[in-house]
């Protein structure tokens, strides 16, 4: 299975994504987390540490710093050899906590030119794309917002996680990516509706992200706690509330 | 509205601010908040949203159907960014003229337009709007502009026209760690960054933030602002709002001092 997380910024799309890979990694599956924001904190929520994420080397600069030592060694950069993606992970995984390989493909230096598409948005499309769900889970953090959905381009068979909190702003994102999904002909769309106080937000979020299948992720202070110490909750505190309901979500997803 | 100056004008050269910070952060909250403290100073504000979701326009009551801009404000221009540009007929004073929306008194909104669908060309606004926030020079106008969460327009140079770029976190390591990342880039930029620490609930929080960078500002968590952010527009925050009195007390530190 391949499941893309998406979601406004700040909506918790990193904690729920960190937290789903471990739970399914705990559940006996093996798991391929992305993190393909640019923006990259995934490690973090997964417990590497704050030291270790920072110095993993994205699939972009690896590509691109690849390239130019062959071009070093050899006139004909054109006919450097782009490694594949099974190769990419075995080169830049990491190994994070309960066995989950960990790959960035958002982390960039500064583009040369003026956009992104041909490093980070490429790498998240290449990887997602091409590695292999057969006897694996492959789970992808996105940058924030509706685009990077449009870059990664899920397929049928894949499915879109859409984290989304009682805001305003945030269930504006998640309406305008329920529309995109659909219009990508996404197979399954679930919407985890996380930090929830009280049960009227539910039920109001119900009405307005009409007919999509939602599960519930309550406000939890252990997550703030766990975040501020540079932990998984799921090292800290596994059984919280808002934990539990990701193991939930985890077996509904499965 | 006037807009051109006349002779003589005393009015200060135009401001540009850039707000930058992870998603989440507060960005579009100290944007919103800066506009109207800023217009309260006797400002023109032209906040522009650079990011797709439009959550700033939201945050000032513009409706999502105000933000669209006309196809023929823009035509194919090779060679810029995503292939287009600002139509030749149009200077930044006049497509802030046609297609900003009034959102208060003196606060304009120019935003990107809609993402509705996989097939909406929004990316040729970017370098329309780009181009507006670059171009606009008008003598007591403020130009904000809000940044995308995340560190993707500032690594594409879309703070680069700012005389400052004010960078939001909040108390956490992630949150500490995102906003250094964008310092890295705008310091490549040589554009100077104001550290504003969003939602402070203590003093530890305020040093835990000192320990990386001394923060420029520091707004407090106010409860209001959290539950109007729920609902949406915080048009309606109340005049002593203390988050509102710190946005304010900044307002005056950027409109006094200009880096």
């Amino acid at each position: 299975m391949k499941i893309a997380v998406t979601g406004k910024g700040g909506a918790g799309k990193t904690t729920v994504t960190a937290a789903l890979a471990r739970t399914f990694a705990r559940l006996g599956t093996a798991v391929v987390a992305v993190d393909a924001d640019p923006n990259p904190n995934l490690g973090i929520a997964l417990g590497v540490g704050l030291d270790a994420n920072e110095k993993m080397e994205g699939v972009a600069n690896s590509v691109l710093r690849r390239r130019a030592e062959h071009h070093h060694h050899d006139s004909d950069a054109a006919a450097a050899p782009e490694p594949d993606a099974e190769e990419l992970l075995d080169q830049l995984g990491y190994l994070a906590p309960d066995g989950v390989r960990l790959i960035q493909t958002g982390r960039i230096e500064r583009p040369a030119e003026g956009c992104l598409c041909c490093g980070s948005h490429r790498a998240t499309r290449r990887i997602f794309e091409e590695l292999s769900a057969d006897d694996r889970l492959i789970i992808a953090d996105l940058e924030a917002g509706v685009t990077d959905l449009c870059w990664v381009d899920p397929k049928p068979t894949d499915t879109v996680l859409i984290v989304v909190t009682p805001d305003r702003n945030s269930i504006e994102i998640a309406m305008r990516t329920i529309q995109v999904a659909r219009d990508l002909e996404v197979g399954r769309v679930l919407v985890a509706a996380n930090r929830i106080e009280r049960s009227g937000e539910v039920s109001r979020l119900g009405e307005l992200l009409d007919g999509v299948e939602m599960v519930e992720i309550p406000e939890d202070p252990a997550i703030t706690t766990a975040e501020r110490r540079e932990l998984s909750p799921l090292d800290l505190t596994p059984a919280s509330p808002a934990m539990l309901a990701v193991h939930s979500l985890a077996l509904r997803l499965l | 509205m006037t807009m051109l100056p006349g002779p003589g004008d005393l009015r200060p050269p135009t401001l540009k601010l850039a707000v930058a910070g992870k998603g989440g952060s507060g960005k579009t909250v100290l944007a919103s908040l800066l506009a109207r403290a800023l217009s309260e100073r006797g400002s023109m504000v032209l906040a522009v949203d650079l990011d797709a979701n439009p959550g700033l326009a939201v945050s000032l009551g513009v409706l999502p159907h105000d933000i669209a801009w006309p196809d023929s404000a823009v035509e194919p221009r090779p060679g810029m960014p995503y292939g287009w540009g600002l139509a030749s007929h149009l200077t930044a004073a006049e497509a802030v003229r046609r297609y900003a929306f009034r959102a208060a008194d003196k606060v304009a909104f120019l935003g990107l337009g809609n993402m509705g669908a996989v097939d909406t060309p929004l990316h040729r606004y970017l370098t329309a709007v780009r181009q507006v926030a670059a171009e606009f020079e008008e003598p007591g106008w403020v130009v904000l502009l809000d940044l995308a969460g995340g560190p993707t327009n500032a690594f594409e140079g879309y703070a680069e026209v700012a005389a400052r770029a004010l960078v939001t976190v909040e108390a956490t390591p992630t949150s500490i760690v995102s906003g250094r990342r964008l310092c890295e880039i705008f310091a490549s930029d040589n554009v100077p960054t104001g550290v504003v620490l969003m939602n402070a609930r203590s003093q530890d929080d305020v040093d835990t933030v000192r320990k990386w960078s001394p923060p420029f500002a520091v707004v407090p968590f106010d409860p209001e602002v959290r539950r109007l952010g729920r609902e949406g527009s915080l048009a309606g925050l109340a005049a002593d709002s203390p988050a509102l009195a710190a946005v304010r007390e900044l307002a005056g530190k950027l409109l006094g001092a200009p880096p």
